[in-house]
């Protein structure tokens, strides 16, 4: 009858990255606001870069009639350093995000299209942290996450019986 | 109705003579006869060239004969006819270097008319079997057998010493327009070692590869392949994450080391993963004599030869190198010169990138391409920054950073001009000074210690001599919020430290070199802004120090959140 559809916690002004994903679509973000804040922009407007891409890719009307899910990470190692460096850190992480992507295209449960652009690689910069380690790790709890929401979805949709059998109707 | 079944027929001397020209040079023709000596296990393999009597390398169409001598298996006589059917029946197991069955024939006819085989198998000595262009043309596809004397098997024991092995041997090398030979040796030299690096450095069974140019039939002693690792890997590894501030202008850096685990068969199966690594190299040009490193490190990048012929894809197949520095359609562009990527493929993914029957091929779709090319992105831009590291070090020399920019304001005054005709200045005015030119003292100190500490890895040693005064210094300790921070000498005037740890210094300014003249416009800017705060500051006496402060330190933080952004948005501009 009804079920949760996610919590999101943080501070503003933190360190964030996000993933917003579909069945067909993926999109990688960062943002030194609390991500719901992001998510509303790209949302809100049709300029935004998700709805602008979303846009070109399918005239917009997926978003309207599929489950998206928003994921959003804490990058407590990111507000560790100088405020002056947490974007480019932001940065450095999300480009390498979208790499760890690319190379792991099959932990997905099924092929997505990437919409997101990389940010340019932050090759300059000393971090106190390894940024590819840290975006293997946000790959891989963007992934359990998503994964995670699809059995969940699917037990709340169509949930399994007693005797292991799929109901014989949808269930809302 | 049912369909009729009808035979065609085929020209077995036109397909011999098509085959024999895929695309083979001589010595990538021997190197698929090579692989099918170790597709048969073997783990010794001799190739050698006999010349025409009184002919050298240097001559066109010298060579008599191909020989290739292995180790392996071995094959019995029907086993050898096998060999020479096209389009084997074998079922090679998973990640062999033969596939179609068609490398003899194809291989073995683009260097010349005959292929012969003798083998041993068991202790057994096969016939000769021989594969001739002449012959099929008059009697169609067919092999001719020719039982070796008593002489001939002794000649062949003496090659095959084991328990069983395989000769093969091209003739009618005359009949195939080649040029000097002096080409195939030097390749086979240089790469054989590369091409089959996994398999010489193999700790089970180590392939032990030799070749050996004879010249009037002599029997020269082998001379062995020495296995090369193109990429440095075991060297590279010791160096990642690459930052200006610590390179030492002679390591080649691990850029890339990944699994690339996305591609899919035709019916959505995952693929097995692709190893892929870059590493980025030095420029050659810091081993020239202009270059300031040390002779040993000169020697180091030179062994690495980074040139044109070496950059790019080196993309392995089952372990054997297909391709040598490969730009995969202009994915590499004619200035990344100094990166070298490897790429380990197996034989699965054969269909998805198109590899062609001689396996030397292979054609990556505009979607492969498109994520490959993301997933190298980083390292073709650290590359790049790497070369321009090194320009920069070979333009300036070392340690200019701010001398420049010193000499150049010898003869420019430092009065506020606002107060330059109003005579002794306000006592105020005086005390500020005082009380800046201590700070200015004590941050001297300072620098000097953080520029000696900085020298320790340089070549020259300390970074800035201590009683040289530099009008721009550069540190990393400027305080949060500050992309520069004014001080002032009792004796020198204004000097500016511009920190090193901003974005804007990290991803620009640093690009300049120390004497250059962008280095020396952007130090004219920022000292410029750091002599008017200071002069803002001694000479506005209406104004409090706390309400200056607050008044700089609001000043700072705008300029130093545009400029990170800035910088953070327009990092790949070139």
């Amino acid at each position: 009858m009804i079920s949760l559809c996610g919590t999101v916690w943080g501070r503003r002004h933190g360190s964030y990255l996000y993933a917003i994903v579909s069945d067909e679509h993926v999109y990688f973000g960062e943002t030194g606001d609390v991500p719901p804040a992001r998510w509303g922009a790209h949302l809100g407007s049709a300029r935004s870069s998700f709805s602008e891409k979303l846009q070109t890719k399918d005239d917009g009307f997926y978003l309207y009639t599929s489950d998206v899910v928003f994921i959003g990470l804490y990058c407590q190692v990111i507000d560790g350093i100088e405020e002056s460096r947490r974007k480019v850190a932001r940065r450095a992480i999300e480009e390498e995000l979208h790499r760890q992507f690319l190379l792991n295209k099959n932990a997905l449960p099924s092929p997505k299209t990437l919409l997101s652009t990389p940010p340019p690689p932050a090759v300059r910069h000393y971090f106190p942290f390894n940024v590819e380690s840290v975006a293997e790790q946000a790959f891989r709890l963007v992934v359990e996450e998503y994964i995670s929401w699809i059995k969940r979805k699917r037990n709340v949709i169509f949930p399994v019986t007693h005797n292991g059998a799929a109901p014989s109707k949808e269930i809302v | 109705m049912s369909d009729e079944i009808l035979p065609v027929d085929f020209n077995p001397s036109r397909v011999c003579e098509a085959i024999a020209r895929i695309g083979y040079e001589p010595h990538s023709a021997i190197m698929d006869l090579v692989d099918n000596s170790v597709a048969a296990g073997a783990t010794d393999i001799v190739v050698s060239l006999f010349l025409i009597a009184g002919k050298s390398l240097k001559s066109r169409n010298s060579v008599k004969k191909y020989q290739i001598v292995d180790d392996g298996f071995g094959m019995d006589d029907a086993g050898v006819l096998r060999a020479f059917t096209f389009g084997s029946d074998d079922n090679y197991p998973p990640n062999s270097l033969s596939k179609y069955g068609m490398g003899l024939k194809s291989a073995g006819l683009s260097l010349g008319s005959r292929i012969s085989i003798i083998s041993k198998k068991n202790e057994i000595i096969t016939a000769r079997y021989t594969f001739d262009t002449r012959t099929i043309r008059e009697h169609g596809l067919s092999v001719s057998k020719n039982t070796l004397s008593n002489e001939a098997i002794a000649g062949f024991s003496e090659l095959l010493t084991g328990t069983s092995g395989t000769v093969v041997e091209i003739e009618g090398c005359e009949d195939i327009n080649h040029s000097s030979p002096i080409s195939t040796v030097t390749k086979l030299r240089d790469r054989l070692g590369v091409v089959y690096y996994s398999f010489l450095v193999r700790s089970e069974l180590p392939l032990r590869l030799a070749t050996r140019v004879c010249p009037f039939g002599t029997n020269e002693v082998p001379e062995q392949i020495v296995a090369k690792d193109m990429l440095f890997t075991s060297e590279a590894s010791r160096n990642t994450g690459w930052v200006p501030d610590n390179y030492d202008y002679a390591s080649p850096y691990l850029v890339l080391d990944q699994t690339w685990d996305s591609l899919t068969d035709m019916q959505g199966t995952p693929l097995h993963p692709i190893r892929i690594q870059a590493v980025a190299f030095p420029q050659a040009n810091m081993a020239t004599e202009r270059s300031p490193l040390s002779p040993e490190d000169k020697a180091k990048i030179r062994s690495y030869a980074v040139s044109r012929e070496n950059k790019g894809f080196f993309i392995y197949r089952n372990g054997r190198l297909i391709r040598w520095a490969d730009d995969l359609d202009r994915m590499i562009g004619k200035d990344d010169i100094n990166i070298r990527i490897r790429l380990e493929l197996q034989d699965e993914h054969d269909d998805l990138l198109h590899v062609d029957v001689s396996k030397q091929r292979l054609e990556v779709d505009d979607e492969i391409r498109g994520e490959l090319r993301g997933i190298i992105t980083k390292a073709l831009d650290t590359a790049e920054n790497i070369r321009a590291a090194c320009q920069s070090r070979l333009k300036l020399g070392t340690n200019d950073a701010g001398r420049g920019f010193t000499i150049s304001t010898r003869n420019v005054s430092e009065d506020d001009p606002l107060e330059a005709s109003k005579g002794e200045p306000a006592s105020e005015t005086t005390e500020r000074k005082r009380d800046k030119a201590e700070e200015g003292a004590q941050v001297i100190e300072t620098l000097k210690i953080e520029e000696a500490g900085a020298g320790d890895n340089e070549t020259e040693s300390p970074l800035i001599p201590p009683e040289e005064f530099r009008k721009v210094r550069y540190s990393a300790e400027i305080p949060h919020g500050q992309i520069w921070k004014p001080f002032y000498d009792a004796k020198e005037g204004v000097f500016v430290c511009i920190s090193r740890k901003h974005p804007f210094y990290e991803e620009f300014i640093s690009r300049f070199g120390e004497s250059s003249v962008e280095r020396l416009v952007i130090e004219a800017l920022i000292f410029s802004v750091g002599f008017a705060e200071s002069n803002v500051f001694d000479n506005e006496t209406r104004l409090d120090r706390d309400a200056l402060d607050r008044v700089f330190r609001r000043f700072h933080k705008s300029i130093d959140t545009w400029l990170a952004d800035w910088a953070f948005e327009n990092a790949d501009i070139e």
